[in-house]
């Protein structure tokens, strides 16, 4: 009872420190805009563009493309962690398919994927389908990579032991490789989100009539600033919850190796 | 894969074969549980092939504790594998004469460390080798806990490993060994990472078990003491490539509790097992 009242006690106040130094340079902003140093015309002060942005997620179109990149980055983190956690546990685990397969990886690894996009497009068209795949390969890359490497670094110790005990195939991945990889895969999964998003906003600046990226880049043609922040400040919600949101996910399922 | 122990003979013909010799040194029941002939393994590694085990030779007798005593780097870790059958390919022979009518595993290994997961609870860590052995939730939680209660961790039965002690998590995997009930124990110096007096109440908890449930130990330390308070036998082994160097029999009383051993006779056993094996401890240090 009391610990977990000190449990919570800590929480606010890590949460006040990390929020103190945030709100400092929003409110210096919002000094700065409304005394005109900074020209609000570019730099529109945070409570304007808070308002803006209420005003636009209700009545304006800015739900519409916050839910049509949610629904990518959704679609992409599926298909990319599923087949990213499949191929990177089978690659850890045996030698021959890590053999055949990782030179692909290494060789996609290091590519930036923005670069793959026009040849996908080409060879696909131009469609949604492309889009959320382009997203997914990023994903599936960096999460295969971290788990085959998870599945690597398990001690010896444990596989021997489930052996020992009269462990099968199934068995072996279920309470031993996927358990004993489950940090890594995680760090590969929030690594990936992070390109990911990265590589769904391009594609919509470049090639979408809607999400956020494609708000971002028309607002900044029309220059219609404050709603271009206000699609920033969407895009940059969607990343903090999904990117600290695995990290926190992945920290709660690994507890033990916390101590 | 296949996890049965090599050349399981499952009759008990083996008695009739077994030599002279080996009723001589028998101890428990006089039938031999284990032999090995002229084993020996080699590994490939990056510089080269190495003589891990050459050429040993050992019968080891049912419901013995026999310990396996040799420097560090000796093979012993490699010839309990070997008798485990996590180490498939070796040369020579092994014949393991211990039957299990319900299909259950002969051997079970306690580590030295990282033999439980710390992914699990403790008594779904206990109760692992009964699930793989496909016993159902209730049947096997009943086991672990029985034995859980025999190494007095009962209270932590839903506790995960890293909030327990070094000597918790050994009695962890000495009661989880004991659960799955395998007629032979293979423990990899099961308490070389802890200290003086943990190590010392483990040894008393293990010999207690020992005696009620009168399983075949495989021991395998680098303490000559440990060694001479557990064993009713004990093997010296030489250094790399590991063979036995000398076989003794530890004519103790029993139970061996702190203060029951005779401190003259240990003494010269002490002294006799480190003459054989400091020769073998020059050289493995001198490599």
């Amino acid at each position: 009872m009391s610990q977990s009242h000190r449990r919570q006690h800590t929480v606010g106040r890590r949460l006040g420190y990390h929020l103190a130094p945030i709100l400092a340079v929003l409110l210096c902003w919002e000094v700065l805009a409304r005394l005109a140093v900074l020209n609000p015309t570019f730099f529109p002060p945070p409570s304007v563009v808070a308002g803006v942005t209420a005003r636009l997620l209700v009545e304006g179109p800015l739900l519409y493309h916050t839910w049509v990149s949610l629904r990518r980055i959704l679609l992409a983190f599926v298909v990319g962690a599923t087949s990213g956690v499949a191929v990177g546990l089978w690659m850890g685990w045996s030698r021959p398919v890590r053999l055949l397969v990782n030179p692909y990886v290494s060789l996609f690894y290091p590519i930036p994927k923005i670069a793959l996009v026009p040849i996908m497009f080409t060879l696909l068209g131009v469609t949604e389908t492309v889009r959320v795949l382009a997203m997914s390969i990023a994903i599936f890359l960096l999460v295969a990579v971290n788990t085959m490497g998870g599945v690597q670094q398990i001690d010896d110790a444990y596989i021997d032991a489930a052996l020992d005990n009269g462990a099968g195939t199934l068995a072996l991945y279920r309470d031993v490789l996927i358990p004993g990889s489950l940090s890594e895969v995680f760090a590969g999964l929030s690594l990936g989100l992070g390109v990911g998003f990265n590589l769904i906003v391009v594609i919509e600046m470049l090639a979408a009539e809607s999400g956020l990226g494609y708000l971002i880049w028309r607002s900044w043609r029309l220059f219609t600033l404050q709603r271009m922040y206000a699609a920033l400040v969407m895009i940059s919600l969607l990343g903090i919850v999904f990117i600290y949101g695995v990290d926190a996910l992945g920290d709660r399922l690994t507890f033990w190796e916390a101590e | 894969m296949d996890r049965e122990p090599p050349n399981a003979v499952t009759e008990p013909d083996s008695t009739a074969t077994a030599t002279a010799e080996s009723v001589d040194e028998a101890s428990a029941t006089g039938s031999a549980c284990i032999r090995a002939r002229g084993v020996g393994k080699r590994y490939t590694t990056r510089s080269g092939e190495v003589e891990a085990l050459t050429d040993v030779d050992l019968t080891i007798q049912d419901q013995e504790f026999f310990c396996l005593l040799g420097p560090s780097g000796c093979g012993k870790s490699t010839f309990l594998r070997i008798l485990s059958g996590l180490v498939s390919e070796y040369t020579g022979e092994i014949e393991i004469s211990a039957a299990r009518a319900d299909g259950g595993s002969v051997t079970n290994m306690v580590f030295q460390e990282h033999g439980i997961f710390p992914w699990k609870t403790v008594l779904d860590n206990v109760a692992f080798g009964l699930k793989m052995d496909g016993v159902g939730k209730q049947q096997r939680y009943e086991r672990a806990r029985a034995y859980l209660e025999k190494v007095d961790l009962a209270e932590f039965a839903d506790a995960y490993p890293h909030q327990l002690s070094g000597g918790m998590k050994q009695r962890v995997a000495i009661a989880r060994a004991f659960t799955n009930d395998p007629e032979i124990l293979l423990m990899d110096e099961p308490f070389g990472v802890l200290d003086a007096q943990t190590k010392r109440n483990l040894q008393t908890e293990l010999l207690s078990l020992w005696s009620e449930t009168k399983k075949t130990v495989v021991y395998v330390t680098h303490d000559i003491e440990e060694a001479i308070t557990l064993g009713d036998r004990l093997a010296v082994m030489t250094a790399r490539p590991g063979g036995v160097k000398a076989v003794l029999d530890i004519d103790l009383p029993r139970p061996r509790t702190r203060g029951a051993i005779p401190t003259d006779e240990f003494t010269t056993l002490r002294e006799r097992v480190w003459e054989l094996l400091s020769d073998e401890v020059q050289q493995s240090v001198e490599r």
